[in-house]
């Protein structure tokens, strides 16, 4: 009797032994987690064996110094600019490519060039074409009155302009390709209808197309937003988070405490603040993106 | 006259179209093109001003990453015997490989459970995994050095393959659950009723029916991984370091080997251009995490 009992147990327990091996890893990476909210309440370093817990001290001295003012407004000043100009610009490539035209098409294949390269040799790249003396991009720019020597990521008045060039480049791409997707699921009979019945073109872009595309726009802004919100290849390629602390966002911040100053508690509290604004801000955008998900299906 | 005003706009739409292509490719393509020309240029063509777009071009660069020739530097003395590109390529394929792998027998699996099983919990557990996705790096990898660094474990391949699994976990899990729940469930009911056990039936039903899903889940996980630069930076030294890091390496104060800068670069990225170019589709549904099919 308890033979055919354990079967059928078994078969039932099943889908939770199969879900264990991702839990078991997960788990792996929950601890260093919670570790890290140990280490962001004592003067845990790099270079000294005591440990010692001073409660909220990190915290307060984060706040305290102005230093979460200097590097929020890096982070955000960083994130806005790049997601506006990678919108503007996604969309023009997606509505460009969408009109099928024959150099559309041949030039649609290499559309994600830039997408595939790892951020960190991308950003190498750029900084070969910054170099202040050879610079090929102030060649280029030298008609619209850019100067041989312009210094681009070295001068703190264009560090920021230079650090969003490379990630408008660099992720452009990502927006103008899931656009693209979008528009080009939308079935062409419904603009037809909508041209038939004597809509303008700009009405039903308004009400036909935008909300269609609208979850395409939510997928983007949840991806663009948290990876520019966590950057750090683009910025510590290019500058280490200087000229000075100009380019200082939280990431580069914690990664600096950490491990030039080896204060690892200080550097933990620092990513513990930014993981807190990053998950209340994704929290209702993944929630909305989830529900926008289910109605693409 | 209304079928002229009609062709009339369209050639106007067809060249604003083409001048929007052509700058913003320009201005995609450029920064590769410029690399890889660079890559073929002598040193002084490089170290010129107006910048050279017509140069005899020269094999050397490549020859000097690849070991096949020594590396002079800005004093004279000649470094880079051993070839750091040759290094990081060989390490960014032994953790790349077995990370995707080990994230395909752990992540296809639960993938499975969490699309058709009804359990407990089973959104709040397929969101956990999602958020691994959005977690800052660094939040894992202070205490993940701290720990490593204990253990025994910093500066091997284990440890890069154990971190990776935050990058390409999450992608396979949630790629590929979206395509296991499209597929009909009169499929596998008909399988079961033929009395096939769920293991039979997810092994020759469900993922060959999830193919696309999986190949999709598969080349993002690998192309995130392969560009991956802060974990490696970190969590390994020199001998374990992946292209990404290696890459750095010859990025001097000086600056002087711009070619060679240039050459890794190529090297480092042209493997996933080609793939790109043929794969783009399965891209377009792994880049939105499966939200997006084809």
């Amino acid at each position: 009797m308890n033979g055919v009992n354990l079967k059928s147990r078994l078969a039932e327990k099943g889908p939770i032994f199969a879900l264990l091996p991702a839990l078991f890893v997960l788990i792996l990476i929950l601890v260093p987690f919670g570790y890290s909210i140990y280490y962001s309440f004592t003067d845990a370093s790099l270079i000294s064996r005591n440990v010692n817990f001073v409660g909220f001290n990190n915290y307060l001295q984060y706040f305290g110094s102005g230093l979460f003012w200097h590097n929020a407004k890096v982070t955000f000043s960083y994130c806005f600019l790049v997601l506006f100009f990678e919108f503007a610009l996604g969309f023009i490539i997606a509505f460009a490519l969408n009109q099928d035209t024959w150099l559309g098409k041949a030039l649609r294949p290499f559309l994600l060039f830039p997408l595939m390269i790892s951020p960190i040799i991308g950003t190498i790249m750029w900084k070969l074409m910054m170099n202040p003396e050879y610079s090929v991009l102030n060649y280029i720019l030298s008609p619209f009155g850019i100067p041989r020597k312009f210094v681009w990521a070295g001068s703190s008045s264009y560090a920021l302009f230079s650090a969003v060039l490379i990630d408008v480049w660099m992720f452009t791409p990502f927006i103008a390709i899931i656009m693209l997707a979008g528009l080009k699921g939308i079935p062409p009979r419904i603009l037809e209808a909508a041209s038939v019945d004597g809509l303008s073109k700009w009405t039903s872009f308004r009400k036909i197309t935008l909300p269609l595309l609208m979850p395409y726009i939510i997928i983007c802004l949840v991806f663009r937003f948290i990876d520019s919100i966590a950057q750090f290849d683009i910025i510590f390629g290019l500058t280490r988070g200087g000229p000075g602390s100009t380019l200082m966002n939280f990431q580069v911040e914690a990664y600096t405490q950490a491990f030039s100053y080896y204060k690892i508690g200080y550097g933990s509290s620092i990513m513990l603040v930014m993981w807190l604004i990053v998950y209340i801000v994704c929290f209702w955008l993944i929630k909305y993106w989830r529900v926008l998900r289910e109605n693409l299906r | 006259m209304n079928k002229r005003k009609k062709i009339g706009k369209n050639i106007f739409v067809n060249l604003s179209t083409s001048i929007v292509l052509i700058l913003s490719f320009s201005f995609l393509l450029f920064p590769v093109y410029w690399i890889l020309t660079m890559a073929l240029k002598t040193n002084p063509d490089i170290l010129t001003y107006p910048p050279k777009f017509f140069f005899q071009p020269t094999i050397k660069g490549f020859q000097y990453i690849l070991g096949l020739a020594k590396i002079v530097g800005a004093t004279g003395v000649s470094a880079g015997v051993e070839s750091w590109f040759l290094v990081g390529i060989k390490n960014s394929i032994i953790v790349v490989v077995s990370t995707v792998l080990i994230s395909l027998a752990v992540g296809l699996p639960a993938a499975y459970v969490l699309a058709r099983y009804k359990l407990k919990g089973k959104e709040d557990i397929a969101f956990t995994i999602l958020s691994f996705r959005f977690a800052p790096p660094l939040l894992v990898i202070i205490p993940l050095y701290l720990l490593f660094s204990k253990i025994g474990l910093y500066n091997t391949y284990i440890s890069l393959i154990w971190v990776y699994q935050l990058i390409s976990l999450p992608m396979i899990v949630w790629i590929v659950r979206g395509y296991m729940e499209e597929i009909p469930i009169e499929i596998e009911q008909a399988g079961m009723v033929d009395g096939y056990s769920r293991t039979w039936i997810f092994f020759r039903l469900v993922l060959p029916l999830a193919k696309s899903g999986i190949a999709a889940a598969t080349l993002l996980a690998f192309i995130y991984c392969w560009n991956n630069f802060i974990f490696g930076m970190i969590l390994a030294a020199v001998y374990v370091q992946p292209v990404t890091v290696q890459a750095t390496r010859y990025l001097t104060p000086d600056a002087i080997m711009f070619r060679e800068i240039a050459a890794i670069c190529i090297g480092a990225a042209l493997p996933l251009l080609i793939l790109s170019i043929f794969l783009q589709r399965y891209l377009i549904s792994g880049l939105s995490m499966g939200a997006i099919k084809r």
